[in-house]
């Protein structure tokens, strides 16, 4: 069967901010001659395209777009490892594996990731401080390389590949399938204990106390000052074990498309609607601490419930912003964390989402992996022009000189010799590349 | 123990069919022409729930296979509850008015070989008393239109087939249901452009199974094309003429 080329317009990035041509090829297996049949310069793997800014787009070039790579190969039930093909969607893995107590090892705040895509960027999750990130639970890649050759790669076979190819961007070749060990003993519930802080300050010296526990996560404020800079909460949570309650996986896969219905109505997140949603939110839980069994979906995925939430910033699209400082664990009162909230406070384009969290020191086996031992930050912005572009500006001197980085998954702003200096291994991986696949964020990164 | 033959097996709305029908008290047999396509789904359906599957190969065009194929089954399962009759292929309406070997190629693809496979399996189900089979018609053969009249004749022909079988089959315990899917989003419409119409197939294999409990003669799918076909069956022919669809 030889390729089926479609042209479209329909391929965007999370961020919806980008609005490209691509051909559109969807590979079904490993096929002879793949590569070569394929006739324009560069082709960049495609799944859900739930990263935010250009690193999924391959403008006038070609997408492979992975949906039909998504059956599952084999699993293992004294190991735990499964073995999926790239396409396979964090949602099947769920679906199918969570009613009989397993669960991912690591998992991104939306279930709608492809196991390729969380390799691609080497993904973390609220447990990145214990767990560290995807990618360091992945055992093997299968990729093919537009030599026409198909690469095993593990830690120790064809390693430089496997390196290059977790947090790899896409750009190593095409993920044809991958094996990780999966949670075991895990119920579809979990233990969530909400915790209010008053400021970054205690932020950090909370995270620090409840470092034990499995999952933990802060949302703040991102327009609040002075004292209260940073205020917020820190939601922790634990597994509970399995149970056989039916009914918490009956529609599991049920979203509310109401979203879908304004998706292309003008800017609904502007500053006074996020800042009366900050208010509320912060009266309603901050006050007391709580503790609940919460199903594992308002835990991981409270996003996914809107299947759309993107389209809620309107035509022009989003940018989401997410660095990591490096945070020297005896000093939390004047950190680069204050300098940058209060940039951004400052700035009064705050947004619906706040994240902050503090990573671990698990590191990945990935050349280019993103988390790093610190606090990371992650806020949404909307798509304003200039005044986003120059708080980015801003916010990535804050970021380069205290020794920090971005995540090329969000980024949409970052020059290339930033890139390069948050990245030492860059060369490296540049050269373990498969010259036949490129993207927009690269080409990005390639000429700045 | 429940058994299944799946008759294009590799088909997107077979596959997400299968995967919706795999559970740990079935056995599958996936049927279909690529061994190593067949040999991916058998893996996925036996790794996602514990049922389990076995392969055969089979040429939908190799009509005299028909028989023996069934046979073999029939006699090594012993009961079988459910056929799914999936395999078909599109092809285009142009090439269809130029090209006569195209246009036998749809024919002998959507019309004699499901239905010579339905008469062969309705057989041993009516020997067993008991059973159901399930056949993938389509809207397209609901009533003739321009822009694929080639595919939706064969389809057309079909379902009317499926009908008087299944009036036969009913009283000796045997239930038949014809699916008819709007459009859905598979490797056969690949090259169609998308618009707010088409499902995935997922979602339409959910409802199938959701609704083969009720043995309906006709199930559209999703279910608003009911409606749409009966608006569509009621535009008078001099309508008809003007639309290009």
């Amino acid at each position: 069967m030889g390729n089926l080329v479609n042209k479209s317009d329909k391929f965007l990035s999370w961020g919806r901010v980008h609005r490209y041509t691509h051909n559109i090829i969807e590979p079904k297996g490993p096929q002879e001659n793949f590569f070569s049949d394929i006739d324009c310069q560069w082709v960049l793997p495609y799944g859900m395209g739930r990263s935010y800014g250009d690193l999924c787009l391959n403008e006038n070039n070609t997408l492979l777009w992975t949906r039909n790579l998504s059956h599952f190969i084999a699993f293992d039930i004294e190991t735990s490892i499964l073995e999926v093909e790239a396409g396979v969607c964090f949602s099947d893995i769920i679906k199918f594996f969570l009613p009989r107590g397993y669960f991912l090892p690591v998992t991104p705040g939306t279930q709608f990731v492809t196991v390729g895509g969380a390799i691609a960027s080497d993904v973390h999750g609220k447990n990145h401080h214990v767990d560290g990130t995807f990618g360091s639970h992945v055992l093997e890649i299968k990729l093919l390389r537009s030599d026409g050759k198909i690469y095993e790669c593990t830690a120790v076979k064809n390693s430089d590949l496997y390196r290059a190819t977790i947090g790899g961007m896409g750009l190593t070749g095409l993920i044809l399938s991958a094996k990780f060990k999966l949670k075991k003993n895990v119920g579809p519930f979990i233990y969530q204990e909400t915790i209010p802080f008053q400021n970054l300050e205690e932020f950090l010296l909370m995270s620090r106390e409840y470092s034990h526990k499995t999952y933990s996560v802060g949302w703040f404020d991102s327009l609040s000052s002075g004292q209260q800079l940073g205020r917020g909460l820190l939601m922790l949570g634990e597994h509970t074990s399995p149970v056989d309650n039916e009914n918490e996986f009956i529609n599991s896969s049920k979203t509310n498309n109401i979203l879908e219905v304004i998706s292309e109505s003008p800017n609904l997140l502007n500053k006074y609607t996020v800042k009366a949603f900050n208010s509320v939110y912060y009266r309603k839980t901050f006050l007391k601490k709580k503790n609940e069994i919460v199903s594992y979906r308002s835990f991981f995925y409270p996003l996914d419930a809107f299947s759309a939430w993107n389209k809620l910033y309107g035509k022009k699209g989003f940018y989401q912003y997410q660095c990591t400082l490096p945070l020297d664990i005896t000093s939390t009162k004047h950190t680069s964390v204050h300098d940058l909230l209060r940039t951004i406070q400052k700035s009064q384009i705050g947004s619906f989402l706040a994240v902050i969290k503090s990573f671990g020191e698990v590191s990945s086996p990935g050349l280019m992996s993103y988390p790093s031992m610190g606090v990371t930050v992650a806020l949404d912005f909307p798509n304003l022009g200039i005044p986003v572009n120059k708080l980015f500006k801003e916010l990535n001197k804050i970021v380069s000189s205290n020794g920090g980085k971005l995540y090329p998954a969000k980024d949409a702003h970052m020059t290339g010799e930033e890139f390069r200096k948050f990245y030492p291994n860059f060369e490296k991986f540049y050269s373990l590349r498969d010259p036949k696949f490129s993207s927009n964020f690269i080409r990005r990164m390639e000429n700045s | 123990m429940k058994n299944i033959i799946i008759f294009g097996a590799n088909s997107g709305m077979a596959e997400a069919l299968a995967r919706e029908l795999a559970k740990p008290d079935t056995h599958l047999v996936l049927v279909g022409r690529n061994l190593e396509n067949l040999e991916t789904l058998k893996s996925d359906l036996t790794t996602i729930s514990s049922s389990s599957a076995e392969i055969y190969q089979l040429d939908f065009l190799q009509y005299e296979l028909f028989e023996e194929s069934l046979e073999k089954f029939f006699k090594k399962l012993k009961v079988v509850d459910l056929i799914v009759i999936a395999h078909g292929f599109l092809g285009d309406q142009t090439q269809s008015e130029n090209d006569s070997l195209h246009l036998n190629k749809i024919l002998q693809t959507n019309f004699n070989s499901p239905l010579l496979l339905s008469m062969i399996s309705a057989k041993y189900l009516e020997m067993q008393k008991s059973g159901h089979l399930l056949v993938f018609s389509s809207v397209a053969g609901d009533r003739g239109r321009r822009s694929n009249y080639s595919y939706g004749a064969c389809k057309a022909g079909l379902s009317t087939f499926l009908e008087g079988l299944s009036y036969r089959l009913r009283p000796n315990g045997v239930f038949l249901t014809i699916v008819k899917p709007g459009f859905v989003d598979t490797a056969m419409t690949a090259h169609l452009k998308k618009n707010f119409l088409f499902a995935n197939p997922q979602q339409v294999a959910k409802q199938i199974v959701k609704r083969l409990k009720n043995k309906d003669l006709i199930i559209y799918t999703p279910s608003f094309w009911r409606w749409i076909m009966m608006m569509i069956k009621l535009i008078p022919i001099s309508i008809m003429r003007k639309l290009k669809f």
